[in-house]
């Protein structure tokens, strides 16, 4: 079965059943990747045009490989005992600077130490400063600017060493 | 106090007006400034060293600021410009939010029982009187050296004639109070109520303080638009109040959901507050 756009869409479908944040198809040379934001919509979606491109296999016959998202759980399994978390303490939206235009509190990569802001996460006017509790190096920063983030989720990872 | 400008070569008076306060711990302790940069600025910087409760005033901030950093006029004697420090608030942090939501309501309720000005609240925390934003909040909240401060910010505009600058003026208005006698009775007023409100919110009665946010709400059962983060609007209709203060909105194509910040939405009164 050639990959039309049909499949494109149930691979997008199957994507969501399975709360996947990234999908990553490769065959005979040609890579499909399907990426969820949790704030758009289904349709507002990035995908690769289907122009062009040879035979793939469907989703519901043949093996599919997705290989980046399994190694990606697989990363973070490795965070979960290498690295500090630094948790938002309250929903709200997520800033990297002060304000507008300012330069980010903190890259990947920084060296921190302890009491240093990361981060803001605002919620009805109420900026929350979100401070690091250990000192050492920023080695990921899990949500993008603006992004709406929950209670409980995982902001920044920090390697302690 | 009889004069919160005149009070600036005589501290007596705001010690007298500290003292006269019916409350346990705000404005305990007030420390004034005729001239400064932003009250919330010297909260940041010395909060942690201030007592609990402790009140900054300004009769002048010569760079107010309000949410992302966006000017805050503030000239002097025209209105009131405070920080309320509170240092390791007893309100779990996923809920320190409603604070926000407990002062528009105080702050609201002060305005009328002084002036008995009719103010509404547009979503989260401006107050509206006669379609122009009249008074704004911004609270701040981080953790030093085991402490966790929260600073409120409150600036109301209470003076006659206010020269609003030209990018401002269609959307900001005063409330226009009887002189500084007025203005020290809704400062007064505001402190007292919000220490009573914060105890009932610190004894979980937020149904109460949201029950009294929904009828003062000019947002509430209004169609707004949600703004993306691409820039696209969606047309939408505001169902409630959540539980923690947060707009609970339907969209027209059938979806809900949950929105947590001002820069979300735009919602459109009249001469364009927004």
């Amino acid at each position: 079965m050639n990959l039309d756009f049909g499949a494109i869409q149930k691979l997008i479908e199957a994507s969501e059943r399975c709360d996947l944040s990234e999908l990553i198809v490769e065959y005979d040379g040609v890579k499909i990747e399907i990426r969820r934001d949790k704030k758009r919509n289904f349709t507002d979606l990035p995908v690769s045009t289907p122009i062009s491109i040879p035979s793939l296999p469907s989703v519901q016959n043949e093996k599919v490989v997705v290989p980046e998202v399994s190694r990606e759980e697989k990363k973070m399994d490795e965070y979960d005992n290498k690295y500090y978390k630094v948790i938002s303490p309250l929903v709200g939206v997520f800033y990297r600077s002060p304000w507008p235009g300012a330069n980010p509190f903190v890259d990947a990569g920084d060296k921190v130490s302890v009491g240093q802001t990361l981060c803001i996460v605002e919620a009805m006017k109420l900026m929350n400063e979100i401070t690091t509790e250990v000192s050492g190096t920023v080695v990921k920063i899990l949500p993008k600017n603006e992004d709406v983030v929950q209670n409980g989720d995982v902001l920044f990872l920090i390697d302690p060493a | 106090m009889d004069s919160i400008s005149r009070a600036c070569n005589e501290p007596v008076l705001v010690k007298k007006f500290s003292e006269n306060l019916d409350t346990e711990f705000i404005g305990k302790n007030i420390i004034f400034f005729p001239r400064v940069k932003s009250t919330n600025l010297i909260a940041k910087k010395e909060g942690e060293n201030m007592q609990n409760g402790t009140v900054l005033l300004a009769d002048y901030q010569s760079a107010g600021r309000g949410r992302r950093n966006k000017e805050w006029f503030s000239p002097g004697g025209q209105g009131l410009w405070i920080s309320i420090i509170i240092k390791n608030p007893d309100i779990k942090l996923n809920i320190l939010p409603v604070v926000n939501i407990l002062l528009s309501v105080v702050i609201t309720k002060s305005i009328i029982n002084i002036s008995n000005k009719q103010i509404k609240i547009k979503w989260p925390n401006d107050l509206i009187y006669n379609n122009k934003k009249v008074c704004g909040l911004l609270s701040e909240t981080f953790k030093i050296s085991q402490h966790t401060i929260l600073i409120s910010g409150i600036g109301v505009n209470t003076g006659k004639n206010i020269l609003f600058p030209e990018e401002i003026s269609l959307k900001a208005g005063s409330i226009e109070l009887e002189g500084d006698r007025q203005r020290e009775l809704l400062l007064k007023d505001i402190l007292e109520t919000f220490e009573r409100s914060y105890k009932l919110l610190i004894k979980s009665d937020f149904q109460k303080i949201l029950k009294e946010y929904k009828e003062y709400s000019l947002t509430l059962n209004k169609n707004i638009e949600i703004i993306e983060p691409e820039g696209i609007r969606i047309p939408a209709r505001v169902i409630d109040i959540g539980s923690y203060g947060e707009l609970v909105v339907k969209t027209f194509n059938g979806q809900r959901r949950n929105i947590y910040t001002g820069e979300e939405i735009l919602q459109k009164i009249n001469a364009g507050a927004s």
